[in-house]
């Protein structure tokens, strides 16, 4: 009897020394927690997601994806919208599409490849994150370069000589985060383009049409709505000036809906080429005209 | 290491090409727009163009889902009844306009030779020879 009072009485004291010390370590660790955050300071980060995607509507962000991020592209340009029931607002008209696959191999830089229908262009692109947006307003944008080299893989009659084929694309894309919903870029670059069409300026003498070298500036926005939905603006400004056949500037405005590994735009704008180059370049669609087609961008990461 | 060759690599590759790639070649449209038009036959010269690049399903097939219709039997009507072909100003025919900036076809741009081809047949009167 007095064996089993005991056990009891051990049994209690049990209870009320687990109790004991869990209510002693519970708030031991909040005033730990508390007492870091008084005397530590804030570290100073790099700026996150200052764009949700790689892309916004025809042109790069800053964005560079952590090591060892993989990406694939989805792009889709429909026709102009302005052909209205005959294509179905250019729905079923000829589309342009591109299939691309982006990598990670070490922190700040992205590696990939692409494949264009209009012209069966290849293009192989880096982009490196050459200095990021800090936390402490310290270093006040994100700075990061894009280039790439694009193959024109139609039959060879086409050209005359294998370089023909090639085309380049350098870019740099400065970047701010404004606050939490605004984002704000501005990306200068150049094109070059080893063919131009020529033209008889004078009677046997075979001038160049255009300039090989062509410079322009693209300004972009993105305003949060929601948490995973907002509104993209574009505008593309050429700045070269050619003899003949200057491109027009586009204008274009999305959507965008984002979760951590997609990305998903929908837009209006001018662009129907997938290539930077070649939309700088070449682009026909007068937005004054009303020129505008609808297309979109999916983007899926995974990270290994 | 290995991942550091590899960059490395990576980095030749892309400067080796990138370097010796940079050229300013000029293509000759083949004829001269003020000169004298040269000799096209719209079924020698021009339907192996249609062929290549236009008339193919779901374009401007012989039910063309877009006007007009580019398979040899219809093509020459088609262009000339549609208005496609302007004789007195050949530069502003529509067929030449469209392909000279590129608009058509959709999946590349005409070679400028071919498309100078379409000028100077349209520059002959646009026979159907």
């Amino acid at each position: 009897m007095k064996s089993n009072c005991q056990n009891k009485t051990a049994k209690i004291y049990y209870v009320i020394w687990v109790l004991l010390i869990t209510s002693y370590v519970n708030p031991a660790y909040s005033q730990d927690s508390t007492s870091v955050e008084e005397t530590e300071k804030p570290k100073v980060k790099p700026v996150k997601n200052t764009f949700e995607s790689v892309w916004i509507i025809d042109n790069q962000t800053v964005m560079v994806p952590i090591k060892g991020t993989f990406e694939m592209d989805f792009q889709h340009r429909f026709g102009v919208v302005k052909n209205g029931y005959d294509d179905f607002f250019g729905l079923f008209a000829s589309s342009n599409i591109r299939i691309g696959a982006n990598y990670a191999p070490i922190d700040k830089l992205f590696v990939g490849v692409g494949l264009t229908k209009y012209n069966m262009m290849w293009d192989f692109n880096a982009k490196y994150a050459i200095k990021e947006q800090m936390t402490d307003n310290n270093w006040p944008v994100s700075v990061t370069y894009y280039g790439n080299m694009a193959i024109d893989s139609r039959p060879a009659d086409n050209f005359q000589h294998f370089s023909d084929r090639l085309t380049f694309f350098n870019q740099v894309i400065v970047a701010r985060k404004i606050n939490e919903k605004f984002s704000a870029q501005i990306a200068p670059s150049l094109s070059h383009t080893n063919t131009v069409n020529g033209y008889y300026s004078e009677p046997g003498k075979v001038s160049p049409e255009r300039e090989h070298n062509h410079f322009a500036v693209a300004f972009s926005g993105r305003y949060k709505l929601k948490e995973a939905m907002s509104v993209l603006v574009n505008y593309d400004q050429p700045i070269t000036k050619h003899k003949s056949g200057n491109p027009h500037p586009n204008l274009s405005i999305g959507m965008e809906v984002s979760t951590s590994a997609h990305a998903f735009q929908f837009f209006f704008g001018n662009y129907y080429n997938l290539s930077p180059q070649q939309n700088n370049m070449y682009n026909r669609n007068d937005y004054t005209d009303g020129e505008f087609l609808i297309g979109f961008n999916i983007t899926r990461l995974w990270n290994y | 290491m290995k991942l550091r060759i590899g960059i490395c690599l990576f980095i030749f590759i892309v400067i080796a090409g990138l370097l010796p790639g940079c050229y300013k070649d000029v293509v000759s449209p083949g004829s001269d727009t003020n000169g004298p038009p040269q000799f096209v036959s719209f079924s020698g010269d021009l339907i192996p163009i249609f062929n290549a690049n236009c008339n193919s399903s779901g374009c401007h097939d012989a039910v063309p889902a877009h006007k007009p219709s580019l398979v040899p039997e219809q093509a020459y009507n088609a262009l000339l009844s549609g208005g496609y072909v302007n004789t007195a100003v050949p530069q502003e025919s529509t067929i030449y306009v469209v392909t000279k900036t590129g608009q058509m076809p959709p999946t590349g741009a005409l070679k400028v030779t071919d498309t100078q081809k379409i000028l100077d047949w349209i520059r002959n009167g646009a026979p159907n020879n």
